[in-house]
């Protein structure tokens, strides 16, 4: 019996990495050695996320990209890996802001060295801008935008200094 | 005069109404039924004090009224306004402004035209900062100065049917007064065009507290309310200049149109008003928008009393 779960186990995690990185059969991804993984990334996102890491494509490392994949914990779920990067602070909050559940795994000689999942601080400071181009924060004074998180999902957040509320697509227009 | 402080407001910034509980707005609205005779008398409990009233955008009558309860209450003032501007501003911006003028005063008075400009200068400000109205967005003298208005022509706010007429989308005073009336036991009704209803995060908040109609015309509500409080709608909102005269017609109050008023109806404007309430109602009991200009010196005194800590 134990046998046979383990046996299982292999089974689906060989499959899984089919599904999400390989194109049946033919090509096979192979693992990454330094970099990192963002797995858990909301469905449909994976592009948003490679886009605020300004990743343009013209780098020259490997990066792998799955687009709603089956999920356990989501519905389905996009992943994306990159060859020799790691994330700061406030790239992490970026992504926050679109996948609210993603966990970024931090690879070393192939393995798993570090787990964190994502988490939007209660206030959101100089990642993003106001939308309302009456806000003062958009003028010509020395102060960051800051907004107060409403919810997470959907995303809805409200400026500090006009209270105007910004939503996910206004999230986006601005990466 | 100001005894039985159970809120302190010394040194606080007034900003949003939305800063404010259920309980320091009434002490405000006390202190200024308490502080009312000496609008007649005068005092000298803000002797020596100075307010800086820095209008970054044309207003007369709320800086003339702000620098009247600071003169009522001994204090002094001193400022400027939008015709001084170019000389005053030489493109400096209003955390530097803020950050020079707060030397020259004890307390700053601010209206400008972006929104959260007065909670910018709070930040920046060591010396406590009144918002005399910024953006579209709030004014929260104006809507604790309706409130004491209601309360004095009422005796109290919970309970009463109140309408809102007009631009209830740009008119800056009739959010932070939604606001406000949300604390309390009201019903609201939003008369307005469609293409000027209430803003939705507006509604959004006061709609969990507070029972709110919205309405496209005025049939049938005047017979209903025990207030009604009427904005102006300014003709630049309008692309469609016959839209306009239409819409603007529809929603004109005049003593014919209060043929079926409640006998009590009090009739509130934020002033100026262009033509949306007709002369002929000024003469009636139920025009009180004079009353509320006088009321708006009382409120104002109330809060530098509060703010500057003054002991009578
Ligand atoms: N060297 C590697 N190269 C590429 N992808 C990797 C590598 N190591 C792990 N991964 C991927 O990183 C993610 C996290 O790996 P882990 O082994 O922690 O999976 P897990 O136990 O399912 O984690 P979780 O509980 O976060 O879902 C998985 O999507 C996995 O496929
Ligand atoms: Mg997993
Ligand atoms: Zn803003």
């Amino acid at each position: 019996m134990r046998i046979k779960v383990f046996y299982l186990c292999l089974v689906y995690k060989r499959f899984w990495l089919e599904v999400s990185c390989v194109s049946e059969r033919e090509l096979r991804v192979s693992k990454i050695k330094d970099g990192t993984v963002i797995d858990h990334i909301t469905g449909g996102h994976a592009l948003d996320v490679v886009k605020i890491l300004g990743i343009t494509g013209h780098e020259k490392r490997p990066i792998t990209v799955a687009i709603h994949v089956p999920s356990k914990r989501l519905k389905t779920k996009d992943i994306v890996k990159i060859e020799g990067r790691e994330l700061n602070p406030q790239e992490v909050h970026k992504i926050a802001l679109l996948a609210p559940h993603a966990t970024i795994n931090i690879i070393r000689d192939y393995k798993v060295v570090k787990k964190q999942e994502v988490k939007l601080p209660s206030v959101i400071d100089n990642i993003i801008k106001c939308v309302n181009p009456a806000c003062i924060s958009n003028s010509d004074e020395p102060v960051r935008a800051k907004f107060y998180l409403e919810s997470e999902e959907p995303l809805v957040l409200k400026c500090h200094y006009c209270g105007c509320i910004i939503e996910k697509k206004d999230v986006l227009e601005q990466f | 005069m100001l005894a039985g402080v159970s809120v302190n407001f010394e040194g606080r910034d007034i900003i949003s109404i939305k800063d404010f509980s259920l309980e320091e707005i009434n002490h405000i609205l006390k202190t200024a039924s308490n502080i009312e005779p000496l609008a007649t008398k005068g005092s000298e409990m803000l002797r020596g004090k100075i307010l800086a009233t820095l209008f970054f955008e044309p207003s007369t009558r709320t800086r003339l009224s702000f620098e009247s309860a600071m003169h009522k209450l001994g204090g002094s003032t001193i400022g400027f306004a939008e015709a001084e501007m170019a000389s005053v501003k030489k493109g400096e911006n209003l955390a530097d402004t803020v950050r020079t003028v707060e030397s020259y005063a004890d307390v700053l008075a601010i209206r400008h035209p972006l929104e959260g400009a007065a909670r910018l200068a709070a930040e920046f400000a060591k010396v406590p900062v009144i918002n005399a109205g910024s953006g579209a967005e709030e004014h929260p003298t104006q809507a604790l100065l309706d409130l004491y208005t209601m309360k004095k022509e009422k005796g109290k706010i919970d309970g009463l049917k109140i309408a809102f007429v007009g631009d209830l989308r740009y008119g800056r005073t009739v959010h932070s007064l939604a606001y406000a009336l949300s604390l309390y036991k009201v019903e609201l009704y939003l008369v307005s065009p469609k293409t000027l209803k209430m803003r939705r995060e507006v509604l959004q908040t006061i709609k969990e507290k507070i029972p709110v109609v919205e309405k496209t015309t005025l049939d049938k509500i005047i017979p209903l309310v025990d207030v009604l409080y009427v904005t102006r709608i300014q003709k630049e909102r309008f692309p469609d200049p016959a839209e306009y005269a239409k819409v603007k017609g529809s929603y004109r109050i005049d003593a014919q149109s209060l043929s079926e008023a409640k006998k009590d109806l009090t009739i509130l404007h934020p002033l100026p008003r262009v033509d949306e309430i007709a002369p002929d109602v000024d003469n009636t009991p139920y025009a009180r928008y004079f009353q509320q200009v006088w009321n708006g010196i009382v409120v104002r005194m109330a809060l530098l009393a509060l703010i500057l800590g003054a002991r009578k």
